[in-house]
This record gives structure tokens, sequence and C-alpha cells, in this order.
């Protein structure tokens, strides 16, 4: 693939997916092309087709994919919830951090009043392990405990938030939901496997290793591999726990592919990621 | 770029920034300038002849010209007592 035909698929990328009316996207678009432009042809070639699959969330729209996700919620189950007590996703050694759990959290406290299947909902919010275990308001009838977070991924941090929950005899699977903007299919698989529901805007696979058969997935994959060999201090491989996630929020999950999210070195220079995630 | 397969880098230099280069692209195509379809992207005959005509127009014919100064990179005239001594965080070998 050259620069020109990769420029050109670049730019309607982000006419076709209208990003190029999200904030940033000259910086992001900047980013892609010095991006490309480091790489051989079929590093171009696969990028561009990892893009043309790539999903970019922009804060501003949480609010109305979150009224689009409570939509999918079976009629019959919210009618007989009166009561929703909503906790953030994070694992318990992370009690002392801000994560996109505490996030999603706030922003359901801003636009509630907004959100049409629920604004008429009592709320009880939860932020700390200490009360969820200790609360006994899940006992009552109608009431009804809201996961939140704005993407699962490997599935770890949920599987740890569920676990820990359930030490509160109270508290059955029967009485969890889980709310997402977006997952992957591990994330999803595992609550299926604890007959938990899970609402998400949409339920990703691996950008590889899912898609693709062999030969061509064996190609990718290499090709992947050597692309990764430009990144300094690449802690995951393939995106954590090689979710080869294609995905960006407000905030890039390390479970993408790290060429998106990680600055790449060419000829001792260092050039800033698409979607730089900052620590 | 197209005719030669060649990176955006001269225009670059030149002061446009992807985006706009991109554009351009984009525009060339819309006027039938350049055929693209997602196996090959060429010159169309149009844009071949259209690209003769400029080239002609805007032939350096001057030697001096023909390779441009990088002013930016340019070093000022150092006194013959100077010592370099360059930036070990700078360098990458």
């Amino acid at each position: 693939m050259s620069d020109a035909d990769a420029l050109i698929r670049l730019y309607k990328i982000f006419s076709n997916k209208h990003w190029n009316s999200k904030f940033g996207h000259e910086t992001v678009f900047t980013n892609f092309s010095k991006l490309i432009e480091n790489l051989q042809p079929e590093q171009k070639k696969l990028i561009v087709e990892l893009t043309e699959r790539y999903t970019w969330i922009t804060e501003g729209e949480y609010p109305m994919l979150l009224n689009a996700i409570l939509e999918k919620i079976d009629k019959e189950k919210l009618n007989k919830i009166k009561r929703l007590i909503l906790f953030p996703v994070f694992k318990p050694e992370h009690k002392d951090q801000t994560k996109s759990g505490n996030e999603m959290l706030y922003k359901f406290r801003a636009y509630r009043n907004l959100l049409d299947r629920i604004k008429d909902k009592q709320f009880v919010e939860i932020e700390t392990y200490e009360k969820i275990l200790s609360t006994e308001l899940i006992s009552e009838e109608g009431t009804e405990i809201f996961l939140l977070d704005d993407y699962l991924g490997s599935g770890e941090t949920i599987k740890d938030t569920v676990t820990e929950i359930l030490k509160n005899p109270l508290i059955t699977t029967k009485k969890i939901s889980v709310l997402a903007i977006a997952s992957q299919k591990n994330a999803a698989d595992y609550l299926t496997s604890m007959a938990i529901d899970l609402y998400t805007d949409k339920i990703y696979t691996r950008g590889i290793t899912d898609y693709y058969q062999n030969p061509e997935k064996y190609d990718n994959i290499r090709t992947m591999q050597a692309i990764e060999y430009k990144i300094n201090d690449n802690k995951y491989p393939f995106g954590y726990e090689e979710s080869e996630a294609l995905i960006t929020l407000m905030r890039t999950p390390d479970n993408t592919f790290p060429i998106f999210w990680k600055e790449h070195r060419k000829g001792g220079i260092h050039y800033p990621a698409p979607f730089t995630r900052n620590e | 770029m197209v005719q030669t397969n060649g990176t955006s880098k001269r225009m670059i230099r030149l002061g446009l920034n992807h985006l706009q280069v991109a554009e351009l692209l984009n525009e060339a195509i819309e006027k039938q300038l350049i055929s693209y379809d997602r196996q090959s992207i060429k010159l169309s005959d149009l844009g071949s002849q259209i690209l003769d005509e400029l080239e002609s127009v805007f032939k350096k014919t001057k030697k001096e010209e023909w390779i441009a100064r990088e002013e930016k990179n340019r070093i000022p005239i150092l006194d013959k007592k100077t010592i370099f001594v360059p930036n070990q965080k700078e360098l990458f070998f």
C-alpha cells in the first residue's frame, strides 16, 4: 500500500465514521498519518484495515449511548425495579484510585434525569466496598445493583468486582446487572457464565485473531509483531491480556493494540500515538 | 506523490499538514485527476496531462534551485576556538 493510498483511505475513514467532527480530530489524523509514513507497505495496509474497524467514542457521546443502552433492558424487568444501587466497577486493591467506573457513576448522576427509562426510579450511589458489603438495602424488594463502567476489557476487573460484592450474603447474581458503554467478548462471556445481565452498546471481538482466517491471520499477527517492535517498553503486546481491542473512549484502554496509544520510534525520533494514553 | 509512489514529506515541508494533503488528494479524485479504487491509486489520463503541463510551467531551470537550502539546520559561524560536545541525551546510537 502506498502512502497516497493509505492517506486517502484514512481520510475516508474519518469522513465515513464522522471522526472529523470530533474534538482533536486534526491531531489524531496527523498522528495516524505520521505512523503510516513510518511503516512498510504491508504494515500500512494492516493499520488502515484495523482503523476501519476502530471505534472512537468521545465523552460527549456517553449520555446518548447510556440512553440507548438502557432501552435494551427488558420492559418487564425494568418495571419491577423501584430502586437502583449504582456501584462502579473497580478492583478492591484500587479503592484509593479514581477509575473509569467512578467516572461513569458521576455521568449517571449528572444525566439520570434525562435518561428516560430510569429517571423515575430511586437511586442510591455507593462507591466503597465497605458500604456495599454492609448494605442491607439490596434485600428490599424491587432493588437492583447496577455495576457501572465505560469499558469492560479482559474481564479481570468485572470478575474481581462481582466476586467481592458477592461476599455480602444478601447480594445474589440475580440482583446484579452490568452497564457498560462497550465490552470485549471475554468480559461478556464471564458475565454470561455468571448469569448476570450485561447491557452495552456493542460487544467486541479480538481485532486480528477473531477476525481473519488463516493464512491471512497468521500473516497479520506477524505484521503486527513487527509493528510493535517499534514501541519502546511495550508491556502489553497486542493489548492487555492480548485483548486486541480497537477502541478509544474518554481514554484509550490498555486492551487496545498499543501501536494506537503508545508512541513509536523511527530513526531515533519518537512519534506520538494516534490516541495517546496518558498514565 | 501519486505519480512517484512517494510520501507527503515534500508537501509537509512546504507548509501543508497531513489533513490538507489528504483533502487535496480527495479533491483530485473527485475531479478525476486521480483514479482510485481500493486496489490501486494512480494518475488518470487527465491527471497525467495536467501534471505534464504543470511540470513544464514550474520546472526549475536554475541549478542552484534544484537543491533547496535547509536554513533551519544551518549552524552559525563558529569561532575557531569553539569546542563542540554533543548532548549525550540526543544521541540515539
